[in-house]
C-alpha cells in the first residue's frame, strides 16, 4: 500500500507556487481525458514521468501504484477488447453477441483503446501525487483558497489528506490488535476469510474515523472556523518567474492538444 | 532447578522501516507466574519490546523465544494462543454485534468445537461480569467494560501469559481499580503478566519486577523496592518513584517494607475517599 505521509526530497517541484502545481495538474488531466490514442497517453506518461524524476520521488512508490490499479487496469482492457466497436478486424473467436454489444472478433481498435485507457488510468494515478508530496498541506489549502476554491472546501480536501497518513497507521494497529486475536490476514485465497479479516478491519477503522471527525468538529468550531470574517493567512505565496515559466509551457501544452485533438489527431 | 523462561529475548535489537532503531541489544528473560512491569518514556520502546513477545514484531537482529519457539518462524496466530496481547484502546480489537459474539470470535477462528466455545463465553462472561451484557453491542458499553470486553476476547485464546499495554488509560479511578484487579486475579491463577503504563503507583502497588526503557534499552531490571530506591537514575530518565514511597523511603522503611507501607498509607487514605455516587454527586 502507497505510504501517503512520505514526502519528496528538496526539489525544484517544492521551489513552486502551489497554484501553478494546481493549474499544471489540471491541465495534465484535462489533456488524457481528451486524447483516447495510446501513442499521445504514452507521451503524457513520460512527460509525468520526467516530473517524477526532477521531484525526486522514489520510484518504487510508481510500482506500488501500478500493483494496487492492477486489476482494475486489466479489467478495463479486457473490457475494451471485448466491446470497442472497432473496424479491423483481427481475431474472431466466437459468433457475434449482439444482447451484450460483443461483434465476435477482437479488433485493433479495441486493443489500442483498451491500452489508451489504461494509460490513462496510469497517468492519472501517478500525477496526483506529484502534487500532494511535493507541497505542504498549507501551502496547498492557500493555493485552492487563492485559485477561489470555497474555503470550507479547501479545507475539508486538505483535511482528507492530511488525515490519510493517520487513518493507515490506525489501519495498521487495528490489523495487529486482531492478529492477537486469532484473525489471520495473510490466508491466501480464502476469499472468506479474508472477507471477515476485511470486516474486522473496517468495523473499528471507520467507527474511528466517524469518532474523529467528531473531535474534529468540535475543536474547529471552538477554533472560530466558518466566523463570517475574511480570514486572515499565516502563509502568503507569490508567483516567482519559474512559475511563470510553468505556466507558460503549461499552455502550450493545453493549447497545442487542443488544436491536435480540433484537427482529428489523437483519437480514432 | 530453574525454570524455563516463557519470554527469551537475547540480543535483540529491531529497526523500524523507516529507519530507526527502537530497541539495541536487549537480553531479557521473563519466567512462568512472573507480574513484570515496563516503564519508561514515550518513545523509550517499551512497546516495541513487548510486540516482540507475540511475534506482532520480529526482530532485525537476534533471537525472540517464546515458550522455546523462535518467534521468526511461528505466525502472530500461533502465538497469540500463547501470549495474549490486550491493546491500550479496546475499541481497535472489538467489531463483533454483541459481546457474546466478541467473545466467541477468536474460538471460532482457531477452530474449537461449538459447544466448548458455549462453555468457554459462558464461564468468561460470568467471570468478568459481562454476563448481564451479552447481548449488548461492545460500543455501547462503557470505557471500562469495553476494556474488560477486550480482556475477555484475549481470555478466550486461553494464554498462559498476557500484556497489557497501558491498561489503565483514559480510565477513572475505580474503572482503573477494576481493570487492575481483574489482573491481579489473573495473576493469582498463575497467568505470567506484563504491563506497560506510566502510572508509578501502580506499578509499587502490583508489579513484582520492574523493567525501566531508556533509548531502546533496559536501564534498570530489578524488583519495585530495588529500582525506586534508585532514585538519582529515575530522575536522569525523568521518572519518579511514587509518592507513598519515597515517603515510607524517607521514614527511614527498608525494602519491601517499603512496598507494604505505600500499599498501607493508600488503604487508609482511600477510607478517607467518598463513594463514587457521592463523587459523581459532587461533580454533578
Amino acid at each position: 500500500m502507497m505510504n501517503y505521509g512520505l514526502k519528496s526530497q528538496h526539489s525544484p517541484l517544492q521551489e513552486l507556487d502551489g497554484r501553478s502545481k494546481l493549474i499544471s495538474l489540471a491541465v495534465i488531466f484535462s489533456l488524457v481525458l481528451i486524447f483516447s490514442h495510446p501513442l499521445y497517453m504514452a507521451v503524457l506518461l513520460t512527460l509525468v514521468l520526467l516530473v517524477w524524476w526532477i521531484a525526486r520521488l522514489p520510484f518504487k512508490l510508481i510500482k506500488d501504484l501500478i500493483q494496487f490499479i492492477l486489476m482494475i487496469g486489466i479489467i478495463i482492457l479486457v473490457v475494451q477488447i471485448f466491446f470497442y466497436p472497432g473496424t479491423t478486424n483481427l481475431l474472431r473467436i466466437s459468433k457475434p453477441v449482439p444482447a451484450i454489444g460483443f461483434s465476435g472478433y477482437i479488433t485493433l481498435e479495441g486493443i489500442l483503446f483498451g491500452v489508451a485507457m489504461v494509460l490513462r488510468l496510469v497517468v492519472i494515478m501517478v500525477v496526483a501525487p506529484l502534487m500532494v508530496m511535493t507541497t505542504p498541506l498549507p501551502e496547498l489549502m492557500l493555493a485552492l483558497v487563492k485559485l477561489k476554491v470555497p474555503y470550507r472546501f479547501a479545507f475539508i480536501m486538505t483535511t482528507a489528506l492530511s488525515l490519510l497518513p493517520s487513518i493507515q497507521n490506525h489501519a495498521a494497529i487495528i490489523q495487529q490488535a486482531q492478529l492477537c486475536r486469532g484473525i489471520t490476514y495473510d490466508a491466501a485465497g480464502k476469499f472468506l476469510t479474508k472477507l471477515r479479516a476485511s470486516a474486522a478491519l473496517m468495523v473499528p477503522l471507520i467507527l474511528g474515523a466517524f469518532r474523529d471527525s467528531q473531535t474534529l468538529d468540535v475543536a474547529m468550531s471552538s477554533r472560530a472556523f466558518g466566523a463570517p470574517v475574511k480570514r486572515t493567512f499565516l502563509l502568503e505565496s507569490h508567483f516567482r518567474p519559474v512559475d511563470y515559466l510553468l505556466l507558460a509551457f503549461t499552455l502550450l501544452l493545453l493549447v497545442g492538444g487542443i488544436y491536435l485533438r480540433v484537427l482529428g489527431y489523437g483519437t480514432y | 532447578m530453574a525454570r524455563e523462561n516463557i519470554i527469551l529475548c537475547e540480543n535483540l535489537d529491531f529497526i523500524y522501516p523507516n529507519g530507526v532503531q527502537a530497541l539495541h541489544n536487549i537480553t531479557l528473560a521473563i519466567e512462568p507466574g512472573e507480574y513484570v512491569a515496563f516503564v519508561g518514556q514515550n518513545g523509550s520502546g517499551k512497546t516495541t519490546l513487548v510486540k516482540h513477545f507475540n511475534g506482532l514484531l520480529k526482530p532485525t537482529h537476534g533471537t525472540v523465544r517464546v515458550f522455546g519457539e523462535d518467534t521468526q518462524e511461528k505466525k502472530v496466530s500461533y502465538l497469540s494462543r500463547k501470549v495474549g496481547y490486550v491493546f491500550q484502546n479496546p475499541d481497535d480489537m472489538l467489531f463483533c454485534n454483541s459481546v457474546e459474539e466478541e467473545i466467541a470470535y477468536g474460538p471460532r477462528m482457531i477452530g474449537l468445537g461449538l459447544e466448548e466455545i458455549g462453555a468457554k463465553v459462558e464461564r468468561i462472561l460470568r467471570e468478568l461480569e459481562l454476563d448481564n451484557q451479552r447481548e449488548i453491542h461492545p460500543f455501547a458499553l462503557s470505557l471500562g467494560d469495553r476494556q474488560r470486553l477486550a480482556v475477555a476476547c484475549v481470555l478466550s485464546l486461553d494464554p498462559e501469559m498476557f500484556v497489557f499495554d497501558e491498561p489503565t488509560t483514559g480510565q477513572d479511578y475505580f474503572g482503573g481499580k477494576s481493570i487492575m484487579m481483574l489482573i491481579d486475579q489473573l495473576h493469582a491463577k498463575g497467568k505470567t503478566i506484563v504491563i506497560i503504563t506510566h502510572d508509578m503507583p501502580l506499578v509499587a502497588e502490583h508489579a513484582r519486577r520492574v523493567v525501566v526503557m531508556n533509548r531502546g534499552q533496559i536501564a534498570l531490571d530489578g524488583s519495585p523496592e530495588q529500582v525506586f530506591r534508585q532514585t538519582a537514575q529515575l530522575r536522569q530518565l525523568s521518572l519518579r518513584a511514587p509518592q507513598v514511597t519515597l515517603l515510607a523511603q524517607n521514614l527511614g522503611l527498608k525494602d519491601r517494607t517499603i512496598l507494604e507501607a505505600a500499599s498501607m498509607i493508600r488503604w487508609l487514605a482511600e477510607d478517607y475517599l467518598p463513594a463514587p455516587g457521592v463523587m459523581q454527586g459532587e461533580q454533578a
